[in-house]
């Protein structure tokens, strides 16, 4: 393991909790991860493994009334996020920690052009005059392979893809260090997809930042990420690097997942999925969250949780099975 | 833009037309005898017909309603009032102000407290804050005018000396009325811009105005403001139209000679002239407002403003092709 | 850009509201100039817009209350059934009368001059009369036949009617106007009329408030002996105030000097509790009301209270003295027929005649009556009147007591408008309660009430009693207007009971302490000029 002082980014151990209609959901619990400068991880799950709440947290900006982190630390160059002041925090947003939302229909202001969206963020973090900022913003459109001429054009004006280059540009005007996307191009058509997510691995490889990269799309994994962390029920069930995860996917999680994938050369009549579903956030069980869906469980991984095993270089894997079924390998 | 408001504009002709038709016909058929109330109790039933035939209320209906869109729409003439003979047209434009001023007053305090109070409640959802928004505006919306007025007469007048408290001629005049009469408007305006803020607070814009770091007070003015503001200015929008015509018991309360009283006295006393002068009136002061209204969310959302102009766009490209 | 034009237009809005409200009022500065040194000033409370000046209109609560000081008229008359004094008018006699035909010579004062300077002579009076007859805005003109001028200062009045009082009714309201005048300000005069007055219009804000002051060159100064051309104050202002409770806080506010009435329920702010006397910082004078709560019966051919025994049984269940009790707090006089005592020719000894439920209501009289007039006590019976709160109170205590008796009343009450269409109707009512009343004589009271003749043969309630006209016709007539023939027509009216009046109400006129003594003309109006203050 790398030395805390060269970690780029270090999240230990983080809990974060919300509340909702008096219930406590249990979104982040114990999520440990780390990340070096200039690469990219992929944090795949499900919808509401808790993913976007990990992301959020780093930048802190969960909703304050409903939600709260509970425990842990989350290191960015050296330095600790969650003991930060708001004006400090204002320092980072937008410029070393940027992130890119889900939803390229709504993550813009309607009201306001497209061009001074993208200024504004330039114009908050660097100290350039507005005609500056503007000049930057151009470049920025002209970047993402939007003529710049549309830069007084507001959103509604623009298509789904377009909306979200639009918004990776404002993402990365300020070149940011840390990159956070969440499902970019999840709501985008498979074409347009596959042109942002080329743009997006440019510019980041350009400016040398590091990314994380939120999908439940497990080719977008493989095209863009140098890591994986799989993420259910809130913690981190198998992390390491690209190819040994998905060379040797081990937990029983990761390995449904990739047998859901249906490939091109097979014949299959029927889609594998994992049965069951996903633990009520509310109300997790005791031990293994997986437990209750796991084809291998057995009495042991209801009552204890599980340790994290080391199941290849920088791979490693949460369950309890795992050494006995290595060994019946 | 400008085709779209000169269309607007001409669209209120046929409007105010249809206005004037109908009031005119609802006038002519509701009951009352015009004769009694000018002449009293006392007189001879000769006395009663003369006048009505004096009056011309003996024409038939198309006679009277050509007469009065001629007069009306030709020579801009409302007619005299039927009960002494004063020019409706004077009238209402020298009452015209003053009803403008409560209107326009309240408008102004909706928009200075009534907004800013709605977005503190939104702020702190849930909170002591919002809490005691929502009282105050309870408040506002329960408390009946007129006792609202006299309470303030009673206390700033009477006891204090602070005030005068009927009248118009000074500005001190009109603290007490516009004070009633806008206490309403902030509450219900309150009311609107928190409910309003509360759904664009949540709005993933915002968020990511904030993950650019964005200071909090800029993603007020800039982000949550302009797209929160349609609904409210809606309701602004009509509750100005409303104010017009409805600031009747304010204006009784405080003596206050605008078009509330003189309408609501020229009903009583089946004054046909003076009503149907009141109601156009007000037909054409809504319909501009309305007009103005539009604008303003065309200023405030291009969404809106496309919307608008598109429609004469499609016509050119439509044209263009042959 | 747009924000710029909007602004624009948002700011020339606002200027152009302000700057149009300050030019609402109209000054010309007509009228006198107050002398060196403080100019005195009373503010009176009027409590609704004339509307106009204008001398040719129908009167309304505004102009009763501006007139007498606004104008002059031929001749003054001091209080309700009080002497008429001669004010324009000099003197006036009866010189003939003949075939229906009544001619009074009148002679004006010589050199009556308006503000203009202009003089008014007897062919103003007969374009006055002339200009107004015609638009049937006052009802009393259609009596003057014409007016003939014999020379600059003599006329002669030719009437077709001959009624108690019915010249000096006339001539009291033909107002100081000159034609030339008239015709020179055009619509102005409405605003700012140019009169004979002692006092002229200085400035009108409508809505607002009327100002009117003294003018030095007064024709009158020593001349004119009526109250009405008193001016005991330099500058008179009517502050428009249209809220009754707000009246009464005017006054306490000093914001006014006198009000004319003030509503029973706020009178102990100015009258102490116990025995009734004004408040110190006050002055106050009070006159039983001409106007009366009266009771009608429909005496139509087709409807129940054609049946007298009905009526009667009625008229003897509802307690008049508790009612004033009631409703006016005990401000107040039941009365003891049609009319009040407020009256000159009203005889005080009708009071100890026994008059149906005056004295507490005779339930056993009124059920025998009841069983014997035959009515099926299950039929409704409409009680009509207008939305005025008061006569409102004393229809539910009409309708409670009305129950008691066994019989099934419904209230419906109307705006002003409707009303008098439904009051014409007689198959639309059975009991109409309303005000009744006449500015001078008793007679007249009834006459405007029963006079058969209005009507086609029938009075307001559907009345055809022919002795009852006769009677009536005996009290009118100057010659035999005695208090015997009054009393004949009382007896037959209260006997037949075709109308059962109700009460007569205090009214309090109030003054701030500068008041020390209320003038009235005959309509009850204060004529502030002629009031005596200390200042």
């Amino acid at each position: 393991m790398n030395e805390r002082g060269r970690d780029f980014l270090e999240i230990k151990d983080l809990t974060v909790e919300y509340t909702s209609e008096g219930q406590v959901v249990h979104a982040v619990n114990g999520v440990s991860l780390k990340l070096d400068k200039g690469q990219t991880l992929g944090l795949v799950g499900e919808t509401g493994a808790g993913k976007t709440t990990i992301a959020k947290s780093i930048m802190r900006i969960l909703p304050p009334h409903s939600s709260a982190v509970k425990g842990g630390e989350i290191y960015f160059e050296g330095r600790n996020l969650q003991e930060l002041s708001e004006l400090e925090m204002h320092e980072i947003r937008g410029k070393k920690i940027s992130m890119i939302f889900q939803d390229p229909m709504t993550a813009l202001n309607p009201v306001m052009r497209v061009g001074e969206q993208i200024a504004e963020g330039v114009a908050l973090h660097e100290k350039v005059s507005k005609k500056e900022a503007q000049e930057r913003a151009e470049q920025m459109l002209e970047m993402v392979g939007i003529p710049k001429n549309r830069y007084k054009e507001y959103p509604h004006q623009f298509s789904g893809g377009m909306k979200q280059r639009v918004v990776i540009a404002m993402t990365l005007a300020c070149n940011p260090r840390l990159l956070l996307a969440d499902e970019p191009t999840t709501a985008l058509d498979v074409t347009i997809q596959a042109q942002v997510l080329e743009m997006m691995r440019n510019l980041v490889k350009k400016k040398d930042a590091s990314m994380i990269l939120i999908t439940h799309d497990l080719g977008v994994v493989a095209e863009m990420c140098d890591y994986v962390a799989v993420v259910y029920a809130g913690e981190i069930v198998e992390h390491g690097d690209l190819f040994s995860v998905f060379d040797h996917p081990s937990h029983p999680y990761t390995k449904g997942l990739f047998g859901a994938i249906p490939k091109l050369n097979e014949d299959k009549g029927r889609l594998h999925s994992i049965e069951g579903l996903p633990p009520d956030p509310t109300n997790l069980p005791q031990g293994c969250y997986f437990c209750p869906r796991c084809p291998l469980a057995d009495e042991s991984c209801v009552s204890k949780k599980p340790e994290p095993v080391v199941v290849g270089r920088s791979h490693y894997c949460r369950c309890g099975k795992l050494k006995k079924w290595e060994a019946n390998k | 833009m400008y085709k779209y408001i000169l269309k607007r504009l001409l669209w209120m002709i046929p409007i105010i037309l249809a206005v004037t038709i109908v009031i005119f016909t609802i006038m002519y058929f509701v009951p009352g005898d015009i004769a009694k109330i000018i002449l009293g109790t006392n007189a001879s039933d000769e006395a009663y017909a003369a006048l009505r035939e004096r009056l011309g209320l003996n024409d038939p209906y198309f006679i009277r309603l050509l007469n009065y869109l001629k007069d009306v729409f030709l020579h801009f003439n409302f007619g005299e009032s039927v009960v002494d003979g004063t020019s409706v047209t004077s009238a209402l434009i020298s009452r015209f102000p003053a009803t403008l001023i409560l209107a326009f007053t309240s408008i102004l305090m909706s928009i200075a407290f009534g907004i800013p109070l709605g977005i503190v409640a939104a702020q702190h959802n849930g909170k002591w804050q919002d809490t005691t928004s929502m009282f105050i505006a309870l408040l506002g919306i329960s408390m009946p005018g007129f006792w609202l007025g006299l309470m303030l007469v009673l206390l700033f007048s009477l006891h204090l000396h602070w005030l005068p408290s009927t009248g118009i001629g000074t500005w001190q005049h009109w603290i007490l009325p516009v004070i009633t009469n806008g206490f309403g408007g902030i509450a219900a305006t309150a009311r609107m811009a928190r409910s309003s803020v509360l759904e664009v607070i949540e709005a993933d814009y915002v968020t990511t105005a904030r993950a650019k770091g964005v200071s909090e007070r800029n993603i007020l003015t800039r982000h949550i403001l302009p797209n929160s503001m349609i609904p409210v200015v809606t309701s602004l929008g009509g509750s100005f139209g409303m104010q017009m015509a409805g600031t009747i018991v304010i204006e009784n309360l405080f003596s206050i000679p605008g078009i509330g009283q003189y309408t609501v006295n020229a009903i009583g006393s089946r004054d046909y002239y003076a009503v149907q002068g009141s109601v156009i009136m007000l037909a054409i002061v809504f319909s501009v407002v309305m007009l103005l209204v539009d604008i303003i969310y065309a200023y405030i959302d291009p969404r809106i403003k496309a919307q608008f102009e598109g429609q004469s766009k499609k016509r050119r490209v439509k044209s263009g092709v042959k | 850009m747009m924000k710029k034009v909007f602004a624009l237009i948002l700011a020339a809005a606002l200027c152009l509201s302000f700057g149009a409200c300050n030019s609402q009022t109209d000054s010309t500065g007509n009228g006198g100039t107050p002398d060196a040194g403080r100019a005195s000033e009373v503010v009176v409370g009027i409590a609704a817009d004339p509307g106009t000046l204008d001398p040719f209109v129908a009167s309304n609560t505004g102009n009763i209350a501006t007139y007498q000081t606004v104008y002059e008229h031929l001749l003054y008359i001091n209080g309700m059934g009080g002497e008429p004094q001669p004010s324009i008018a000099k003197s006036y006699e009866l010189e003939s009368e003949s075939n229906g035909q009544w001619v009074w010579a009148f002679e004006i004062n010589e050199g009556v001059k308006d503000a203009d300077g202009n003089t008014y002579t007897a062919n103003d009076v007969k374009w006055y009369v002339d200009t107004i007859k015609p638009l049937g805005v006052d009802a009393n003109m259609e009596y003057i036949d014409e007016i003939e001028v014999v020379d600059d200062t003599h006329f002669k009045m030719h009437l077709n009617a001959s009624q108690i009082g019915l010249v000096e009714l006339l001539a009291s309201s033909i107002k100081g106007v000159v034609r030339e005048t008239y015709e020179k300000y055009g619509n102005e005069f409405a605003k700012n009329p140019v009169t004979t007055a002692h006092y002229q219009v200085s400035k009108y804000t409508t809505g607002s408030e009327i100002v009117a002051e003294k003018r030095d060159d007064y024709w009158g100064e020593n001349v004119n002996k009526a109250l009405q051309a008193k001016a005991n104050v330099d500058k008179i202002t009517f502050k428009i105030i249209t809220d009754a409770t707000q009246m009464d806080i005017a006054l306490q506010n000093n914001e006014v000097d006198m009000i004319p009435s003030v509503a029973s329920a706020d009178l102990f702010d100015f009258l102490n509790e116990d025995d009734l006397s004004v408040k110190d910082g006050f002055f106050a004078d009070d006159y039983l009301r001409g106007a009366t709560l009266i009771m009608f019966f429909n005496n139509s051919e087709n409807n129940a209270f054609a049946n007298e025994d009905l009526r009667k049984a009625c008229a003897y269940a509802v307690d008049t003295g508790a009612i004033v009790q009631n409703v006016l707090g005990g401000q107040g006089t039941a009365l003891c027929t049609v009319g009040s005592e407020c009256f000159g020719d009203f005889q005080m000894d009708w009071y100890d005649d026994e008059y149906y439920g005056r004295n507490g209501v005779n339930l056993d009289k009124a059920k025998e009556l009841l069983t014997s007039s035959g009515f099926d006590t299950s039929q409704e019976i409409r009680i009509i009147t207008e939305t005025d709160n008061t006569i409102v109170r004393v229809a539910q205590i009409v309708d409670s007591y009305l129950r008691e008796l066994g019989l099934n009343p419904k209230i419906e009450s109307y705006e002003a408008a409707l009303y008098e269409e439904m009051c014409a109707d007689p198959d639309a009512w059975d009991i109409f309660i309303g005000y009744r009343g006449a500015g001078d004589y008793l007679a007249n009271m009834w006459r405007w009430t029963f006079d058969q003749e209005i009507r086609d043969g029938f009075t307001a309630n559907f009345v055809h009693d022919e002795e009852l006209q006769g009677y009536l016709k005996a009290c009118l007539d100057p010659n035999s207007h005695t208090p015997e023939d009054m009393t004949k027509f009382k007896n037959l009216l209260n006997d037949k009971c075709y109308a059962y009046g109700i009460f007569a109400q205090k009214m309090y006129v109030l003054g701030s302490k500068k008041v020390t003594e209320f003038v009235f003309a005959e309509n009850w109006s204060i004529v502030p000029g002629a009031c005596s203050y200390n200042f």
